[in-house]
């Protein structure tokens, strides 16, 4: 029994080498070529690969074991697919087949190049000349290798390209072809044939430096770009759409853009008030109507044609009831734009007004504002059930102190409920009507007649 | 000789300038804020100041312009003339309306009408089917009241204040949502346009208010209402033929 094991042993080598045979497949068409003892690959440009299918097939009638696949030589490499785990149990048949591909880089011009294929006990010299390495030109003029592309100052949202063009005249494969790095795209194939053109652009997702690489074949070319924040589109303040503004309103404020904005900006609307009137420093309800009172966030993404105020298109803002200057400031990335709307003083301004007559008095009250907070007269004219004056006439009151007090606590600005008593005797019913006029430093209101 | 003998001491009185004269800051009600406080409103139409909470934990209130309801979770207060009236109550909503020193209050959670005197609160047998909206007066014994039925159609229905019996119905169409039940028979309400007032001549304003999410309503003074949308948004609208506006109601502190 030994001694058969034995004989065995010596004939399973020469077994397996008849039933093996090595095919060179057709990339193109799949189709295969057996192999002989050598194979020429042809020339290869220093910096590509040549990537070669070798199938491996039993023409036996029976199974084997592929126990050794191997190859060796300098810049000769086995790529995918990835060999199989040997031992492999390899049948026979044309569905049943090995495929190894068979990588050649050669790094330095040779006349040639070889390497050992073996499988099992079957060995194939494979060799190859390596040619000159692929030229490359970047914008039409040669590009040293290891040279670094500067694509410069890119504004985000925008590309900045260059056309890099492959001559390969002394390559026979393609070489392969990559772009790494954020921001750095390529329009090309995986792979450039021997004169390929081919563009590569950089489009910075960002304000800052970025670097990458492009590689071709064995040829690393550094990339590098800055990118840069384009600055926000010239922003103007619009109040009331340019309507003129006055005491006691609510206004709205927006900010349209010069253009549609490519930038992402952050920036602050502020409110500030100069107040016209002596003794008054501020009012309190001059103030945006939502958030903070003197102050509003704005944002402006790419695409935007207005800024977004405290995340709106606009914003109210009260205009208060005291005469002064309105000051809106923009402050939006490194640029900023002002507004002075004026409140100009007027004449006090009454909203509401009312009398009352009761058993020994009769009271008028009258709600409003004085935006110059500097009411001084008040004139009462009392009618009869005829529509006749009641002596003596108009009767006037000096209201300076009284409102002077009650104004300098500063915390309504110009408005003011005014209640005023009289002490009546007699039949009040003839009291009919009630003509006021009441005057501020910017000049005289008559109202309507007030009916008792 | 008739018009010294009405206006003698007048007469004297301001000629001696002895006039009585107190001057306030103009006061247009009281609201309940979005934070639940109870904060007096002051100003004119177009400048609004909130003053200091005055109530906290409020869940809802309602302000004529001479008595005031404040309902919390726990109590109903009727102020009137600086007198206040507490009422144990239960949780949850309540619409108000107001005629005089009279009202009408209606619990939401419990679905019972409740009538104010102007000394007693008692309440009204009221048996409707419905979701209610809103309540308004044409007298002090009288109560209209807005109620969207099973088939989503809003009835106003005209209730006896005492007795509870409904007198007349009137359907109320192209309402969506809550509505506010204005005293003289205009609506304010919102539909897919938004916010609109409806006038009692069937005429409607697109009132600009950005409302987002459900709506509420409450009266904050007379002739005020106040529209609070689920967003936080707080607007006042200003009632009266010549006068109707919308206005935002800044919350914001200083």
């Amino acid at each position: 029994m030994i001694l058969r094991a034995l004989v065995l042993a010596a004939v399973f080598p020469l077994v397996s080498f008849c039933q093996i045979q090595l095919f060179l497949v057709n990339a193109s068409n799949g189709t295969e070529t057996a192999i002989g003892a050598s194979l020429d690959l042809g020339p290869v440009g220093v910096g590509q690969t040549l990537a070669t299918t070798i199938r491996v097939r039993n023409v036996g009638a029976s199974s084997v074991q592929v126990t050794n696949i191997s190859l060796s030589g300098e810049y000769f490499s086995l790529f995918q697919p990835s060999v199989p785990t040997l031992p492999y149990t390899l049948a026979p048949g044309v569905l049943n087949f090995i495929d190894l591909e068979v990588d050649f880089s050669p790094a330095s011009v040779a006349l040639s190049d070889s390497a050992i294929l073996e499988v099992n006990a079957l060995t194939v010299v494979l060799w190859a000349p390596a040619t000159p390495p692929a030229n490359v030109y970047l914008d039409g003029a040669p590009l040293a290798a290891g040279a670094t592309i500067d694509f410069g100052s890119v504004e985000t949202g925008s590309s900045s390209a260059h056309s890099i063009t492959v001559d390969d005249s002394g390559g026979t494969s393609a070489l392969r072809v990559s772009i790494s790095g954020t921001g750095f795209q390529a329009t090309m194939p995986v792979a450039a044939d021997n004169s390929s053109s081919f563009q590569i652009a950089f489009s910075p997702p960002s304000g800052k430096a970025f670097q990458g690489a492009l590689t071709i074949g064995q040829q690393n070319f550094p990339l590098k770009g800055q990118g840069i924040t384009p600055p926000a589109p010239a922003a103007t303040i619009v109040v009331n759409n340019g309507a003129a503004v006055s005491s006691s309103q609510q206004v709205n404020v927006t900010i349209p853009l010069g253009a549609a904005s490519q930038a992402i900006a952050t920036g602050t609307l502020t409110l500030q008030f100069q107040s016209a009137v002596s003794g008054a420093t501020d009012d309190p309800a001059i103030k945006f109507v939502l958030g903070p009172t003197r102050s509003a966030s704005v944002n402006i993404a790419p695409g935007d044609t207005t800024g977004r105020i405290n995340g709106n298109p606009s914003i109210a803002f009260q205009t208060g009831t005291t005469a002064g200057s309105i000051l809106l400031t923009l402050e939006l990335g490194t640029s900023g734009s002002q507004v002075t709307i004026p409140i100009a003083p007027i004449p006090v301004n009454i909203e509401s007004s009312g009398g009352v007559v009761g058993p020994s008095e009769l009271t008028i009250s009258l709600s409003g504002f004085d935006n110059t907070h500097s009411v001084s007269q008040l004139a009462f004219t009392f009618y009869d059930t005829n529509d006749k004056a009641i002596s003596p006439g108009t009767i006037t009151f000096n209201a300076s102190s009284l409102f002077a007090n009650y104004f300098s606590s500063g915390l309504y600005g110009g408005l003011f409920s005014l209640n005023a008593a009289f002490p009546v005797t007699g039949n009040q019913t003839l009291i009919s009507t009630a003509q006021v006029a009441i005057t501020n430093s910017a000049g005289v209101i008559q109202l309507q007649r007030i009916v008792f | 000789m008739r018009e010294i003998y009405v206006v003698l001491l007048l007469l004297l009185a301001l000629a001696s300038g002895s006039l009585w004269g107190q001057v306030v800051p103009p006061r247009i009600g009281f609201v309940s804020d979005t934070a639940g406080e109870l904060r007096p409103v002051l100003g004119v139409a177009g400048n609004f100041l909130l003053g200091d909470a005055v109530a906290n934990s409020v869940v809802s209130s309602g302000f004529s312009g001479t008595f005031t309801f404040v309902k919390t979770d726990t109590a109903l207060s009727i102020i009137d003339a600086g007198v206040e009236t507490d009422f144990q109550v239960g949780p949850g909503p309540a619409l108000f309306s107001f005629f005089g020193h009279a009202g009408f209050a209606y619990f939401v959670s419990d679905g019972t009408l409740h009538r104010w005197d102007g000394v007693q609160l008692t309440t009204v047998a009221l048996d409707l089917v419905g979701e209610v909206l809103g309540l308004a007066q044409p007298d002090a014994n009288h109560v209209w009241i807005a109620v969207r039925q099973n088939n989503l159609q809003v009835y106003v229905l005209t209730v006896d204040g005492v007795s509870g019996a409904i007198e007349t119905s009137a359907p109320l169409t192209n309402v969506d949502g809550n509505l506010a039940l204005l005293n003289d028979r205009e609506f304010l309400f919102t539909n897919g346009r938004g916010l609109i007032l409806r006038r009692a001549n069937g005429a409607e304003i697109a009132l600009a208010a950005q409302l987002k999410g459900a709506v509420s309503f409450e009266q904050l003074g007379a002739g005020w209402w106040s529209v609070k949308d689920s967003s936080g948004g707080h607007y006042v609208f200003r009632a009266g033929r010549d006068k109707e506006a919308i206005y935002q109601l800044p919350e914001n502190a200083p």
